[in-house]
């Protein structure tokens, strides 16, 4: 660097005014603006792949049917039955019950679980950190294997018994976390370790609760935290849709605070306006919703919260208004491709998804972390 | 003229003032070095003002306003914060980080004045070649000009530096307190710097406040408060304080 002194212009030569952005193509500001529609492209190129690779794959399986035949059945349903999907009755019903639900569950569970790895990591400026770091998976399995152990007999809310206990364990795991972070005033760091503290509890009392366990009981406590996504249905769809169409609109519109926070940290956070605590407040308990509700309906599906996050910003970098819906499409195609192998390499067998996705996410992850380039900030 | 005005500030922590009744003023155009041996209380001064401690008396204004009262966003219109060093981080490129300075005066997404006023601060601060590397591709010195130029771009009044040069070589350390003090000559920003290096102190300082255990022990224009006394009494160092071809010097010599 130079020693001289730079020129210091007096604060009145920056005013509203006389400030234009330079039109030359070489200026910093349009550099930055360019970068900006480029990722908006690869977004844009990344969501319309994904919708093509889901349609492309929901056709495929045991019973084969025709993109045409998809076509029709979503515009027969898309339109009240206006136009008659005219096709054989099985087609319709592999389609409409087996296929599509399961499609669309894979990705917007991938998706849910991505977004709440980067909001976990971005609070904690840590990129280690996923949803299950504090607890919320192993609660929710402890959660399971309580409904299903001694749930048998008393299923009032039916078919949502077994979500609803193992979502209502993972609040308390998230609850319990927060609240003594909160209480004690501890930092970042301190709830991740109380987190996995948790984690090791939870753990420790789904085993005991198997040690006690029949044989059907344990195969279906087993099963669970396997992560799977048969017998999927549109009711849960819906509601893990409706949980992400709350939580990525309302983080995007902080993602220019998450930035700051992750980059700054939370002094300067704080110097430059942004309420650090509410901020954080609002991110966990909204990353723990989008994590829970996936996970008490499929059971625990790790990595996609840590891999997702991570596959997105060595793409498209670390500024979350991009990394949030980038996220979000990168942990959808991981779910989605991951349940795909699952259920066409061995068919008819259908390998849990909860399996896969490690098979799929590491050679994945290692390749990307051994082929970064550092240029891809902006 | 815009004023910050830290009158009697008392902060306490574990049952023991951290500070004890401080007071201090700084005015647009002035550059006032916060000097003091390690725990007299710079950092607990400089981030009293910036809100993060409770009060246990005293109060904070500035423009008129009661600090303690504001919102965290118009305070960070008023007064910008550089720290020692910018924490580890995701790494993400210089403009972005610039641009970070502009967070309290912008909405959810930089408009174009947002990008117009990073790019100037960018310039004042030589970074232009460095614009879109990533922070941690960049020296400690490059990182220290990067933090400068997001406080610029914050365009406030005030700039409050938390021993901005501890970390830095010379050059860069005479870099940025020679663009600290012509930023405040300009008139239109006050700085208030905590600084370890009383040479430093007293070369670039309109008005030096040495500090120590928590109180003020002398404060006097450029470097007035910097005499063997003084330097005896808050640091326990015989020192000596003269000039070189016109620099002030203050030379330690020995404890005491």
């Amino acid at each position: 660097m130079t020693r001289a002194t730079p020129a210091v212009p007096p604060m009145q030569s920056i005013s509203p005014d006389q400030v234009e952005l330079p039109v030359g193509a070489d200026s910093l500001g349009a550099r930055y603006l360019a970068s900006r529609t480029t990722r908006l492209a690869i977004i844009a190129c990344a969501f319309v792949l994904l919708m093509g690779a889901a349609l492309s794959v929901t056709v495929r399986g045991i019973h084969e049917t025709g993109m045409a035949d998809l076509l029709r059945v979503i515009a027969s349903h898309a339109s009240f039955g206006a136009i008659s999907a005219s096709l054989d009755a099985q087609s319709e019903l592999v389609l409409l019950h087996l296929r599509l639900p399961r499609v669309v569950m894979a990705m917007i569970a991938g998706a849910a679980l991505s977004v709440a790895g980067v909001l976990m990591q971005a609070i904690t400026r840590n990129p280690l950190v996923s949803p299950y770091t504090i607890g919320v998976s192993s609660a929710a399995a402890f959660g399971a294997a309580v409904a299903i152990m001694f749930g048998v007999g008393l299923t009032g809310a039916g078919i949502y018994f077994i979500p609803l206990t193992a979502f209502v364990f993972a609040l308390i795991a998230a609850t319990a976390v927060f609240s003594m972070s909160w209480w004690r005033n501890m930092g970042p760091q301190a709830m991740i370790l109380t987190g996995i503290a948790l984690m090791y509890l939870f753990s420790a009392m789904t085993a005991a609760v198997q040690f006690i366990a029949t044989e059907q009981q344990l195969a279906r406590v087993v099963h669970w935290t396997f992560g799977s996504l048969n017998g999927v249905r549109w009711p849960a769809v819906v509601i893990c849709a409706g949980v992400l169409a709350v939580v990525l609109p309302v983080m995007q519109a902080q993602a220019w605070k998450l930035n700051v926070l992750t980059v700054a940290g939370d002094d300067v956070a704080h110097s430059l306006g942004v309420h650090v605590a509410r901020l954080r407040a609002m991110a966990i308990v909204l990353a723990v919703v989008a994590a829970a509700s996936v996970i008490s309906f499929l059971g625990v599906i790790g990595f996609v919260g840590l891999i997702g996050p991570h596959v997105a910003r060595m793409m498209i970098g670390g500024d979350h208004r991009y990394l949030l819906p980038f996220a979000a499409i990168t942990g959808a195609a991981l779910l989605l491709a991951a349940d795909t192998i699952g259920r066409l390499a061995f068919a008819p067998v259908v390998v849990p998804v909860g399996i896969v996705v490690a098979f799929v996410g590491v050679p994945l992850f290692l390749h990307l972390i051994l082929s970064r380039q550092r240029t891809n900030y902006a | 003229m815009i004023t910050l005005d830290a009158r009697n500030l008392t902060v306490t922590a574990g049952g023991r003032a951290v500070l004890d009744d401080v007071s201090v003023t700084v005015a647009q155009g002035e550059m006032v070095g916060l000097v003091g041996p390690n725990g007299a209380g710079k950092s607990t001064l400089v981030k009293a003002i910036l809100g993060y401690h409770h009060l246990r008396a005293g109060q904070i204004h500035c423009a008129g306003r009661d600090m303690m009262r504001s919102a965290a966003r118009d305070r960070a219109r008023l007064i910008a914060y550089v720290p020692q060093a910018p924490p580890e981080g995701f790494p993400v490129s210089v403009f972005q980080t610039v641009l970070m300075g502009r967070t309290p005066h912008m909405g959810t997404r930089p408009a174009r004045r947002d990008l117009a006023v990073t790019e100037w601060a960018i310039a004042q601060l030589q970074l232009d070649n460095l614009a879109f590397r990533s922070m941690d591709a960049l020296s400690g010195g490059e990182r220290q000009r990067v933090m400068l130029a997001r406080a610029l771009a914050q365009e406030t009044p005030l700039l409050v530096l938390d021993e901005p040069t501890s970390a830095l070589d010379i050059g860069h350390q005479l870099f940025a307190l020679r663009f600290l003090s012509d930023l405040a000559a300009t008139g239109r920003i006050g700085v208030l710097v905590a600084i370890h290096d009383l040479s430093m102190a007293a070369r670039f300082s309109t008005r030096t406040v040495l500090m120590q255990q928590g109180r003020v022990l002398a404060e006097g224009a450029g470097g007035a408060a910097l005499t063997p006394a003084t330097v005896r009494a808050a640091y326990g160092v015989d020192a000596m304080v003269t000039e070189l071809n016109g620099v002030p010097v203050v030379l330690p010599l020995a404890a005491t």
